[in-house]
């Protein structure tokens, strides 16, 4: 892969990943809210 | 002379510290008898490990990307988790943190005759991501790919069914026998089906069935930690000799399937850099 778009790709990737992760905690998105429910016995 | 590769005591120490010990260390659930439901449940791990676990602290990252399809909710901070890690180390927590990856590199050493897999196989891991993970929960509300995960069915499935301790708050065994059926005899067979081929093949259900590893692998080839394979390389084959998912290195630098282990760095011809460009 060209090294321009990788490194393009990294860095727009790596803004949008750190943004979703703020907008998550903001809006209550996050982890802490969910339900349990693991290995369906 | 095939080498040993020179992290390999370390990647084992770190799967089996970090993956197998410290994610699954509650041990409280002797007396609780309930799984551990406490603030570091709202975290992931970026491998997998079954939240019903009864030792488990961390949640898995499927089941949690199953539980906001089940309830048609955007996972804003999922996907981000996925991308920040993904973009960072690609594949590599399946390499240096997953303990079912771990179980796979040890059944492998079984001495016995050895198969490939079929590389067209490969792509089943996206099927599994978007057909159980996400399209089949969004669509019924129920969590598929839990519902059929080997490795839950080792870490949690098993263990509860034989322990089935008394519930000190209902006064009542925790696991009802009744509401074992089908689906939960077709997990165990699935699990006993891996069990088997880790055996004869290199990680298959890395290879083929994780839909973590398809989520990691798609972000391989732009993370920060890649290959680089010197020109004089004398395809000499050591890479694929030593490389856990079976991979030619040489000619797969940073493969979708690569899990990052640095096995394959014992050939002086491959480096591995951590850099943007």
């Amino acid at each position: 892969m060209n090294k321009n778009l990788r490194t393009i790709l990294f860095y727009v990737g790596l803004s949008i990943g750190i943004l979703l992760i703020i907008v998550g905690i903001v809006i209550g998105n996050d982890l802490s809210n969910m339900r349990l429910e693991g290995s369906d016995l | 002379m095939l080498k040993k590769p020179k992290l390999l005591f370390y990647r084992r120490l770190s799967q089996t510290i970090f993956g197998l010990l410290l994610s699954n260390s509650y041990l409280q659930v002797i007396t609780t008898k309930s799984i551990y439901s406490g603030a570091l449940k709202g975290f992931c791990i970026p491998f997998l490990n079954c939240h019903a676990c009864p030792f488990a602290i961390f949640s898995c990252p499927i089941g949690m990307l199953q539980y906001y399809a089940a309830t048609q909710q955007l996972p804003f901070f999922l996907v981000g988790f996925f991308i920040v890690i993904g973009l960072v180390v690609g594949r590599a927590a399946c390499g240096w943190l997953c303990p079912f990856g771990l179980i796979q590199d040890v059944m492998f050493k079984i001495k016995t005759r050895k198969f490939g897999i079929p590389n067209f196989l490969n792509y089943s891991k996206y099927v599994i991501l978007i057909l159980f993970v996400i399209i089949l929960p969004f669509l019924t509300n129920i969590h598929w790919f839990s519902r059929l995960c080997p490795y839950g069915a080792l870490i949690a499935g098993v263990p509860w069914i034989l322990w089935n301790p008394i519930d000190p708050d209902f006064n009542a065994p925790v696991i009802d026998f009744e509401m074992i059926g089908f689906v939960y005899f077709l997990k165990i067979g699935i699990l006993i089906f891996f069990l088997i081929w880790f055996v004869y093949a290199k990680r298959p259900f890395c290879r083929i069935a994780c839909p973590l590893g398809a989520i990691w692998a798609v972000f391989n080839k732009v993370s920060l930690l890649r290959f680089t394979v010197s020109s004089n390389c004398t395809n000499c084959h050591q890479c694929d000799k030593v490389c856990p998912m079976e991979l030619a290195t040489f000619k797969e630098v940073d493969s979708e399937n690569c899990i990052k282990c640095l096995d394959c760095t014992s050939c002086e011809h491959i480096t591995a850099k951590f850099n943007i460009r």
